[in-house]
């Protein structure tokens, strides 16, 4: 499969310490690819090198097909809001723009206003951006992202510091962005719950190494514990299910059976049990929440 | 790099800080011409304050001689002393402006003035827009330099209006001096601010803030480096064979950005020109490859 970005063993050292080490992400064309990872897990470090703000020790990535010094040259095409926004704070939102858009040599004049208004800081007038809350910031930031019409946006952290509204601004921002200007996006951000409500694909990064790479159904799928089934007839429904080939399971109570395998198959159990004529009262998948399948990939419970 | 300057240009527009440099600049103009018209009248008053005292202490004299006491009284002051200011009443812009440039001013301007526009992308992190879309990155110091050059245009336009208007409002006579020997000693300023602006940018890109530049113009500025370069020259004369009159100041900006004046020599000049030039390069040259080495953020 052609992907728009796509890293070959990307490694960054520092002294001693490999902040990222052999990773090797896929990132589809039109994806929102989001990068989980603990504090320090080294999130940051991949999106530099990806946005071109910093040098692999070793290790290569291919972007828009072009490797090496030419995927340099259309670095262009990527915009990036690296932790927390870059921006002069005496001038207005207006005017952080303008100056970037002059940068990049964006003739379009209304670009400036079209990004203030997706970023719905349209109101802010002359206000100096040193005045702005961390919420408005963090939306410059993304308008400034996207100066140019990138095709790929790297945003890291953005819904950091965010109230919920702005959260589900941003994420809105996003989604809307990815659907009707087509743009990628990698996303990182260690508020999960947040992060799986509209990424497509994901890549769990823990101590520089990249432990996992899954598209939004499989986590959903690694995130499924079991099937929950209520009937009055536990020990008819344990003989179908035998009889199905079902053998990891439990009754744990007087009515209640718990499934362990075959999670995505709720529909076939039950038309099992509808032909054996058992009754069923509710069957159901019980998730285990994104965060705590987090915690169980990277082995402990600390800044998450 | 066109649209780089023209943000560049268009972010120096919205800084404070050169409105304020601007001001300063205009200041230090007012300064000059004040305290070097205000010296001779207060020598003058000095005078007049000494000559009283002297009768005072000859009437007391007398009047003690007469009681059988001696008193002297020591009259301090700076008489024989030669002031470094024209005292006739005349002012001429193309002395002042020499003795702006052989000054330390210059190099504190420039200092200040480079340091803030080479570290305004670096503070807050504007820089992080930027620098993964622009290759190659030293764009973004090469862009830079003609802002510098214009930061400095506009310095030493203010301080020289300054000289001409408050030259007519304190003196009698005012004359311009020799102005192409004037024009081309600014020129020639410009350049070597130009490199030194562009040494301060190193300075700030190497050690990521506007403050190591400034501190750096500052010393330069003290007149520390003269000692350094003697020790040097004696250095080289004892150890490394260097000739007698062997004297490495002679290639150092901050040398010539004290020395070219409407009277320096052609030689002189010329040299200037070209130690300018190779300083430019080399600063240029080495910020453009700090920043394209370095990491942002």
């Amino acid at each position: 499969m052609d992907y728009l970005l796509s890293t070959e063993n990307l490694t960054k050292q520092y002294k001693r310490k490999k902040a990222v080490d052999r990773v090797s992400i896929h990132v589809k064309q039109g994806d929102i690819y989001g990068l989980i990872g603990r504090n320090g897990a080294g999130k940051t470090t991949l999106m530099k090198i990806l946005s071109g703000l910093a040098a692999p020790t070793s290790g290569s990535f291919t972007l828009f097909g072009e490797e090496g010094v030419r995927a340099g040259k259309i670095m262009n095409r990527v915009g990036a809001l690296i932790e927390e926004p870059g921006i002069y704070a005496d001038m207005s939102a207006y005017g952080n723009l303008h100056a970037k858009c002059m940068a990049l040599g964006v003739r379009n004049r209304d670009t400036e206003k079209e990004l203030l208004e997706i970023v719905g800081l349209s109101d802010t007038g002359k206000k100096p951006v040193g005045k702005f809350s961390l919420g408005m910031k963090q939306r410059l930031g993304i308008a400034l992202a996207l100066v140019g019409e990138p095709d790929l946006v790297i945003l890291d952290e953005p819904i950091n510091g965010l109230d919920p509204q702005g959260i589900a601004e941003v994420r809105n921002t996003i989604e809307r962005l990815n659907r009707e200007r087509h743009i990628t996006f990698i996303i990182s951000s260690h508020i999960l719950g947040e992060l799986s409500k509209f990424a497509l694909n994901y890549g769990i990064i823990h101590n520089g190494q990249l432990l996992q790479e899954l598209s939004g159904e499989e986590l959903f799928e690694k995130c499924s514990r079991k099937i929950l089934l209520n009937t009055p007839d536990t020990p008819a429904a344990s003989t179908v299910l035998e009889k199905n080939g079902i053998t990891n399971y439990r009754v744990t109570g007087r009515d209640t059976i718990e499934i362990y395998e075959r999670l995505k198959e709720t529909a076939e159990i039950n038309s099992a049990f509808v032909s054996a004529g058992i009754p069923i009262n509710g069957i159901s998948v019980l998730n285990q929440e994104l965060e705590d399948y987090f915690l169980e990939l990277t082995g402990g419970g600390k800044n998450v | 790099m066109f649209n780089l300057i023209k943000m560049n240009f268009y972010r120096l527009f919205h800084q404070k800080s050169f409105y304020v440099m601007i001001a300063v600049a205009a200041f230090i103009g007012w300064f000059m011409v004040f305290m070097i018209w205000m010296t001779p009248r207060l020598e003058e008053k000095a005078q007049d304050a000494r000559n009283a005292r002297e009768q005072t202490s000859q009437t007391g004299e007398e009047a003690e001689s007469n009681a059988g006491f001696h008193v002297g009284i020591m009259v301090g002051g700076t008489e024989g002393e030669e002031l470094p200011v024209p005292q006739s009443g005349e002012f001429n812009l193309a002395e002042f402006v020499d003795e702006f440039f052989t000054s330390g001013f210059t190099m504190i301007l420039i200092s200040v003035g480079a340091a803030l526009i080479a570290n305004s992308e670096r503070k807050r992190g504007f820089i992080k827009n930027l620098g993964g879309q622009m290759k190659p990155r030293g764009m973004l110091i090469v862009s830079k330099l003609p802002v510098i050059l214009f930061e400095l245009v506009a310095l030493y336009a203010a301080i020289i209006l300054s000289f001409t208007l408050f030259g007519r409002i304190y003196y009698d006579r005012f004359t311009a001096g020799n102005i192409p020997v004037m024009c081309k000693v600014v020129l020639v300023q410009l350049l070597l601010g130009l490199a030194f602006g562009a040494l301060v940018m190193l300075v700030c890109t190497a050690a990521r803030n506007a403050a190591a530049g400034i501190f750096a113009g500052i010393v330069v500025a003290s007149g520390l480096f003269p000692y350094v370069y003697f020790f040097i020259n004696r250095l080289a004369t004892a150890y490394l064979g260097a000739p007698a009159g062997f004297d490495i100041s002679k290639c150092s900006l901050d040398y010539y950005l004290s020395c070219i004046t409407s009277e320096a020599a052609g030689k002189d000049v010329a040299t200037a020109l070209i130690v300018g030039v190779v300083y430019l390069l080399l600063a240029s040259a080495a910020g453009c490859l700090v920043l394209e080495k370095r990491d942002i953020g």
